[in-house]
């Protein structure tokens, strides 16, 4: 039987077939553990669920992978998203909502990004999401990555498809691969300067183009932070991506990459994170994207 | 409703009745997620809510008469069954889900002569829908608040039969609306009344 499927690149529905004979690898995009997941977010997960099942019904194996995105997930302008889990981590607590036998430090943003991993997991397998049964074998964290997501950043740069502005920031150069925004439908011809208002005129200046977006970025003021890379002449700290936590090593153009080592390592940075939009693209080896 | 308006509902929220005053079985809420088309929007209602709940409680009852009847037995079916096939091709359409539940209904309502066959297609089904298994039995009977509730529950249920015996209907609706507001379904037959309590 012929399985139909809405492909976002296309517009159109177009019949499924696996690249590999058998097997569907399939990614979603994880929650972002600073809150108790609401049920918008289940939406889309048990609609990722459905789909697997459904595929596995249908004699696939299913290679199925979610992220955990557990560093701040930051806006300009906004506090740490780390820091305002914290407040709410107090809040929480003497409202009861946090129960008062758990010991979470709201002062420590690992501990508070554990605490809502696991509640995130609780109620994900009382809802029948598979994958929350596979962790954290198929459930990788963005900060068990790091290394991983500068080491793409690093490529990016490389091969320009990323550039450093005057401020340090490394930003995604969107002019520099002419398919940006098919896959959502926001390509550059639609999109609108400012339009989120997240994002302050000054750093717009320092852009090669409005809708370049940033990957790494030097902060001292952040509550989670890493090492940037010495290779390069700047600070980095990372706006990066938390599509990318995922096995990016298992990818060719990594493979070929040398490691880098702790001792190249130096410069305290902080890690920031941006929407995955260009990971789509990169992540072109998994067949199917639910983000 | 969305985050950034802050007009949203965590799962929690939901399950412990926060939202529309009852408690709210997991699955019932996974239900009320998955039966809209992932194209579609979603309208989060107490109305829709109360009604997946009523297609959980049919699954939950189907599986147990069937399991009741299989009495261990097991047949395996394939996706040739006429009802697995109209439920897959459904699905195969861009995740059909109205479709596939269209199928699925009627067939749960309908007569099933061969309990081991149509456990075998129950289960097919439900290893996509997964509604009926996940908490079925729920911890409620750890929880000495829930137990008190029940026992009350049941108090009235023989208060109700007992009004219903001496003809005092009047009575007995309104026993039968205290115990609906105490958050259990009740069914009253020849034999007396049962409950349960709402899944949502």
């Amino acid at each position: 039987m012929t399985i139909q499927l809405y492909n976002s690149l296309t517009r159109s529905l177009q019949p499924f077939e696996s690249l590999s004979p058998g097997l569907v690898r399939m990614y979603s995009c994880g929650p972002t553990v600073y809150d108790f997941a609401h049920i918008g977010n289940f939406r889309s997960f048990l609609f990722g669920d459905v789909l697997r099942r459904f595929l596995e019904l249908m004699g696939y194996r299913v290679d199925h992978v979610m992220n955990i995105t557990d560093v701040g997930h930051m806006l300009e302008g906004e506090s740490d998203k780390m820091s305002q889990a914290a407040e709410r981590m107090k809040e929480n607590k003497k409202s009861g909502r946090v129960p008062a036998g758990v010991n979470v430090d709201p002062n420590d943003p690992y501990q508070i990004a554990e605490f809502y991993t696991q509640a995130f997991l609780e109620d994900a397998r009382k809802l029948g999401y598979q994958i929350a049964f596979e962790y954290p074998h198929r459930v990788p964290k963005a900060t068990d990555h790091i290394a991983g997501m500068q080491r793409m950043i690093q490529s990016l740069l490389d091969r320009g498809h990323a550039y450093v502005a005057d401020d340090g920031v490394v930003y995604f150069s969107v002019e520099s691969f002419p398919r940006y925004g098919q896959l959502s439908g926001n390509t550059l011809d639609r999109l609108q300067t400012g339009a989120g208002g997240r994002v302050s005129e000054e750093n717009q200046a320092r852009k090669r183009h409005p809708a370049d977006f940033m990957l790494w970025k030097p902060d001292a003021q952040h509550l989670m932070k890493w090492d940037s890379l010495s290779g390069l002449a700047y600070r980095m700290f990372g706006y990066g991506a938390r599509a990318i936590g995922l096995r990016c090593d298992r990818y060719p153009h990594w493979r070929r990459r040398p490691h880098l080592s702790a001792s190249r390592m130096r410069n305290r940075s902080i890690m920031r994170f941006q929407r995955p939009r260009f990971f789509r693209a990169v992540l072109a080896t998994c067949q199917i994207l639910v983000c | 409703m969305s985050k950034s308006q802050g007009n949203f509902f965590t799962a929690r929220d939901v399950f412990e009745g926060q939202v529309t005053g009852n408690p709210v079985h997991p699955a019932v809420l996974r239900f009320e997620l998955i039966k809209a088309h992932y194209r579609s929007n979603l309208n989060f209602t107490r109305k829709s809510l109360s009604d997946s709940a009523q297609v959980v409680r049919r699954f939950i009852e189907l599986r147990h008469s069937l399991e009741t009847r299989a009495a261990g037995k097991r047949a395996e079916v394939d996706l040739t069954h006429p009802v697995l096939s109209e439920f897959v091709a459904a699905l195969a359409d861009d995740l059909n889900i109205a479709g596939a539940l269209a199928v699925v209904i009627p067939w749960g309502q309908g007569s099933h002569p061969d309990a081991v066959e149509s456990l075998g297609v129950w289960k097919k089904i439900n290893s996509v829908l997964s509604i009926a298994p996940i908490n079925e039995e729920r911890s409620e009977q750890t929880d000495s608040n829930a137990d008190e509730s029940l026992r009350l529950a049941e108090t009235w249920c023989r208060e109700l039969d007992a009004a219903r015996a001496r003809k005092d209907f009047t009575r007995a609706d309104e026993i039968r609306k205290q115990i609906q507001d105490a958050g259990f379904e009740v069914r009253t037959n020849k034999d007396g009344t049962t409950i349960q309590r709402m899944l949502a």
